[in-house]
């Protein structure tokens, strides 16, 4: 379970998120909902530990062990995946290397690009062919020349690949046509079946037409403004942000 | 020396530009120390060589299929193989320099429709204490076939000069697969000098991984001197600490439908400094030719530093294609952080980056390339 508990989250100065909690349990779905510049990424970039968001307050909890010390590829070892909203290109490095680097860091290898069970390669195959990722993609340089929806199928890659407990989608569904919408909610319905605690933060409700939250946290200028079921994320879908200000946006 | 000094270290035809990316400075400091006897060969170069050239010395095994002999400054051997030095020494200083100074050198000759399976391997270190001149020449005959290597090491503490200039002649339809490692200690100077002529239907496939020393020059020069003569030259450029590397491609096509290939990948680190610089010529003769430049660098830290340069000049309206691509890209606190969220960590990250930017498709040069 993912435990957040009064939150207070700085870059520099500036405060960016005020006294912020929430809980995940495996097999659920929680939506974090939010316009833009609330601070719903912030969120997700704290929970991963980027060195760029320092915690003023409050804890983040893995199965009641606070996670707040730990380094982001210490906290991506323990179970945590952040599919990034803007994942970045990196030139040189192939996308096939970059994967079985991370599996077989996973397993403890010495040599992360070692190939010691052929399995391996047909699973990140068959991994790519889920998530309708083209194969030749696999050796091409990671994101780079990757279209947005491309670039969320590779991340989506990378979850099946790397079994977390708790996954954290900021918004994979921005850049997706409809069937790469419907696919996004397909696989999050069976990470929650898998037990999974799946964060997923969004702008709009229409993935939720394909799979209901269970849980759904309405971010506005750095608070948790609101909370509910799915039926705070269809009132959003209807009547958009305006019911947070009052109308005033 | 005399005239040394009216001759400058670079020419404004030399460069895509007429910026000076070498510092000739440290070069000028050093170019009359005294001759170095022996430099001890650094852990990484443990083949089995045919010739091992080091300080003033050369050593070569007699092999049956391929001749290969030691030559020394001004004495003609095979006289009906050795053609005229292609590299005129007033070419540069640099160049006259190491005409003036060199001392050891081999020559390799593979005759005519000769298939040499076997590498011919050649060794030579320099640069420890002293100055170290080294040259080898390299003549395929028409219709032959070889792979030779070149390991171009400097002792691991030296603070010395070295000159190495490789001159090549592939006559037509030869074929040579020419794969160069050089790595100077972090505090030598190296001069390294490529001269390639080649003739109709020959071809080169030239693979080079350099790691940059105190200062390395590094410069390649092909002539594609007749009709479908081909040049294929990638490039694996590191520097790190406080080395600095400056890699010269220069292909020249006089020949019609002739063909060069340019790439280069490289990675820069801590305060190092690299550049890489491409020039295709596409000579008026020269109708129907080919030519792609194509140098990527990556800068792994902020106080790095990366050029990459490419350049076509086409004095021909009948081209096949021309094209050429060069990116200086770095891995900032984001890409950092984002395989840090995959767990892995910083070290990981740049191992693997520098892992797949400069294997080749050579697993024997994989090999050698890791121990380096």
């Amino acid at each position: 379970m993912l435990t957040v508990a009064g939150l207070h989250v700085k870059v520099g100065e500036l405060t960016i998120l005020r006294d912020i909690s929430l809980a995940v349990r495996p097999g659920t779905l929680h939506a974090v909902m939010g316009p833009n510049g609330s601070g719903k990424s912030t969120l997700a970039y704290t929970i991963m530990g980027h060195p760029r968001y320092t915690v003023a307050r409050g804890d983040i909890r893995l199965n009641g062990e606070s996670i707040l010390g730990l380094s982001p590829e210490e906290r991506s070892l323990k179970g945590i995946f952040l599919g990034l909203q803007e994942p970045p290109s990196i030139p040189g490095l192939r996308l096939s290397t970059f994967l079985l680097a991370i599996l077989n860091k996973r397993r403890g290898a010495e040599d992360l690009t070692e190939v010691k069970d052929p399995r391996i390669l047909r699973k990140i195959n068959e991994a790519a062919k889920i998530v309708g990722l083209p194969k030749e993609y696999l050796y091409r340089e990671v994101n780079v020349g990757f279209s947005g929806g491309e670039k969320k199928r590779n991340e989506l890659l990378q979850v099946l690949l790397t079994d977390p407990k708790v996954v954290i989608l900021d918004e994979p569904d921005s850049g997706m046509d409809v069937d790469g919408v419907r696919k996004v909610a397909q696989l999050v319905a069976e990470l929650k079946d898998k037990g999974k605690a799946v964060v997923l933060i969004t702008h709009y409700a229409r993935i939720f037409s394909h799979v209901e939250p269970d849980e759904v946290s309405v971010l506005y200028k750095g608070v948790v403004a609101a909370r509910g079921g799915p039926e705070l994320a269809y009132k959003i879908e209807r009547e958009g942000y305006g019911f947070l200000t009052g109308g005033r946006r | 020396m005399s005239g040394v000094e009216s001759v400058p270290y670079q020419r404004i035809r030399d460069s895509p530009t007429i910026k000076y990316y070498t510092d000739w400075r440290l070069f000028e400091e050093k170019r009359s120390l005294p001759y170095e006897e022996y430099g001890a060969p650094p852990p990484w170069t443990r083949r089995k060589y045919d010739a091992v050239i080091t300080g003033k010395e050369i050593m070569v095994e007699k092999r049956e299929d391929v001749l290969v002999e030691e030559i020394t400054p001004g004495r003609r051997i095979h006289g009906i193989w050795i053609k005229p030095l292609q590299m005129l020494p007033s070419d540069t200083r640099m160049s006259l320099i190491h005409a003036y100074r060199w001392r050891a050198g081999a020559a390799v000759m593979i005759p005519p429709a000769r298939v040499i399976q076997e590498p011919v391997r050649i060794l030579s270190v320099g640069g420890g204490d002293g100055y170290a001149g080294h040259h080898i020449l390299l003549y395929l005959g028409r219709g032959s076939q070889a792979r030779v290597e070149i390991h171009d090491a400097a002792p691991e503490e030296g603070r010395g000069l070295k000159t190495l200039v490789v001159e090549a002649m592939l006559e037509a339809s030869s074929h040579l697969e020419l794969i160069t490692m050089a790595k100077p200690s972090a505090s030598s100077l190296l001069y390294h000098r490529k001269i390639i002529g080649v003739e109709a239907g020959g071809r080169v496939d030239s693979r080079s991984i350099v790691i940059g020393g105190g200062f390395t020059h590094y410069r390649e020069d092909y002539e594609l001197r007749d009709t479908k003569a081909e040049v294929s030259a990638d490039y694996r450029l590191v520097s790190s600490g406080k080395c600095r590397l400056d890699a010269i491609s220069n292909a020249v096509h006089k020949g019609s439908k002739t063909r060069s290939i340019i790439k280069a990948r490289g990675a820069v680190m801590d305060e190092a400094y690299l550049t890489h610089r491409g020039l295709a010529r596409i000579g008026r003769e020269a109708v129907e030719s080919e030519t792609s430049i194509d140098s990527l660098i990556l800068l792994l830290s902020r106080k790095a530093k990366a050029n990459a340069v490419p350049m076509l000049e086409i004095r021909t309206s009948r081209v096949n294609s021309a094209c050429h691509a060069a990116s200086v890209a770095s891995l900032d606190e984001d890409h950092l952080f984002y395989l840090a969220s995959r767990g892995l960590s910083r070290d990981e990250a740049t191992r693997l980056l520098l892992r797949d930017l400069l294997e080749t498709g050579d697993s024997d040069v994989n090999m050698d390339w890791r121990c380096m």
